[in-house]
């Protein structure tokens, strides 16, 4: 997103009024800028989350039941196995508000107002990226959550699978896992390839599709390159000497705080801003499942759904005030995700 | 019947006398159930650096949010 000639750009090279510029002519610009700032937040937000209009859904079911035998005349007791708990999605509305004078419409350069607007996208994507670390990263359930923008009902928003006694379900061999005690919130007072293994293990008991992938903060970067496990990726321009073992992919060496570094165990190792440091997360990126729901009235990133300008009076969509987009985002697949904290012996929750 | 009879043919009955009685009974035993403070392990172990909180040994979790410890469900905990 950083770096790209955008179709504000259009409007920041231009020194006329907004009034000179005709206001048409800028809300076009800008409603264009928007398009393409929420296409590529909804293409940002693929590998995590599932786009859904359901406030509740159920998940998680213990699938485990003995085949007893009897003879002619035999009729077994009833088996009964939970069918999973509920999980809430909420739904929100982030606003923001900028303001203007007619005054300013008439003497200020449109530059002036690509600037707010730009401003605005990047606080609907800070926003976003706070609640995809809130849903991930808080070890704590939310079951008074009232759903005040649709039926006013109490929704149970849910963390990973997070010891609170839920049903979790069986693994791919027949695993079972009991719910009252099992965690993806991990912890250890040290770093170390035997607690990372763990981590990417906490992911792949329960099954997964495909690209396992771990995210740290650039901080941890030295001690997972330093670990035996860890294959890393090199520059493309490097070729690697005859004895050397590298894993098959280009370094990224443009952006240091955002690129796959290497290979460890099973997973891809990935440098990504939004992670705290101290702070691991592993997850499956390629499942049918995706590890949180991103809810919206419509079901997609779209409409009300979308970052869109709140005009008081459709005719001048630009003297609006307000930005907003109406979503909420919290844990659906409760196994798809494990987050490892290496600064203590207890899962200490970030502050966001 | 002669005295090397006698002691043989005696010898015969306490034997038969003796299958005919029944085993002694067995003693009981006394097993000593430990609890394994699993608490104190893992606590070292995660201090040590050589083991993960992979399954909690408090039921229903024990989290630390905004300088709390709490269950999964955000409650607090009582406090050892």
């Amino acid at each position: 997103m950083y770096g790209t000639l955008s179709v504000l750009d259009t409007l920041a090279a231009s020194q006329q009024s907004v009034t000179e510029f005709g206001e048409d002519s800028a809300f076009a610009a800008i409603q264009t800028a928007l398009d393409i700032h929420n296409a590529m937040v909804a293409e940002a937000l693929d590998d995590l989350c599932e786009f859904t209009a359901d406030n509740l859904r159920r998940y998680g079911s213990v699938a485990n039941m003995e085949m007893e035998e009897v003879d002619e005349f035999g009729a077994v007791d009833t088996q009964k196995v939970s069918a999973g708990e509920n999980v809430g999605f909420p739904l929100r509305k982030p606003q923001i508000a900028i303001g203007w004078t007619r005054t300013f419409m008439m003497t200020q350069p449109v530059a002036e107002l690509a600037a707010q607007f730009t401003a605005a996208q990047e606080a609907d994507r800070r926003r976003i990226m706070r609640d995809i670390k809130r849903a991930l990263m808080t070890p704590t359930n939310n079951l008074t959550y009232r759903d005040r923008l649709v039926k006013n009902v109490v929704l149970p928003l849910r963390a990973l699978v997070n010891a609170d006694g839920g049903a979790v379900p069986s693994g791919p061999n027949g695993e079972t896992f009991d719910g009252a005690t099992h965690t993806h919130y991990l912890a250890t007072a040290a770093l170390t390839a035997a607690n990372v293994s763990a981590l990417i293990e906490t992911v792949i008991e329960h099954g997964i599709a495909g690209q396992l992938r771990v995210y740290i903060n650039r901080a941890q970067e030295a001690a997972i390159r330093a670990m035996p496990n860890f294959t890393g990726y090199v520059d493309a321009r490097i070729l690697p000497g005859s004895g050397s073992t590298v894993a098959s992919g280009a370094l990224d060496t443009t952006n240091l705080g955002n690129r796959a570094i290497g290979i460890f165990d099973v997973a891809e190792v990935w440098v990504k801003p939004w992670i705290p440091a101290s702070y691991l997360f592993a997850f499956d990126r390629r499942g049918v499942m995706k590890p949180l729901a991103f809810r919206t009235r419509t079901g997609q990133p779209t409409g009300l759904g979308a970052l869109t300008i709140a005009a008081d009076h459709e005719h001048y969509p630009l003297r609006a005030q307000h930005l907003e987009r109406e979503y909420g985002i919290s844990a659906y697949t409760r196994t798809n995700g494990a987050v490892l904290y290496t600064g203590g012996g207890a899962y200490v929750a970030p502050v966001f | 019947m002669t005295t090397q009879d006698e002691k043989k043919d005696t010898q015969a009955k306490d034997d038969q006398s003796k299958s005919d009685q029944a085993p002694p009974a067995p003693q009981p035993v006394t097993v000593v159930m430990q609890a394994e403070d699993r608490t104190a392990q893992a606590a070292k172990a995660m201090s040590d650096g050589i083991a993960l909180q992979m399954d909690t040994t408090v039921a229903g979790g024990k989290y630390k949010v905004n300088d709390q410890w709490v269950n999964a469900n955000g409650e607090p905990l009582k406090k050892d």
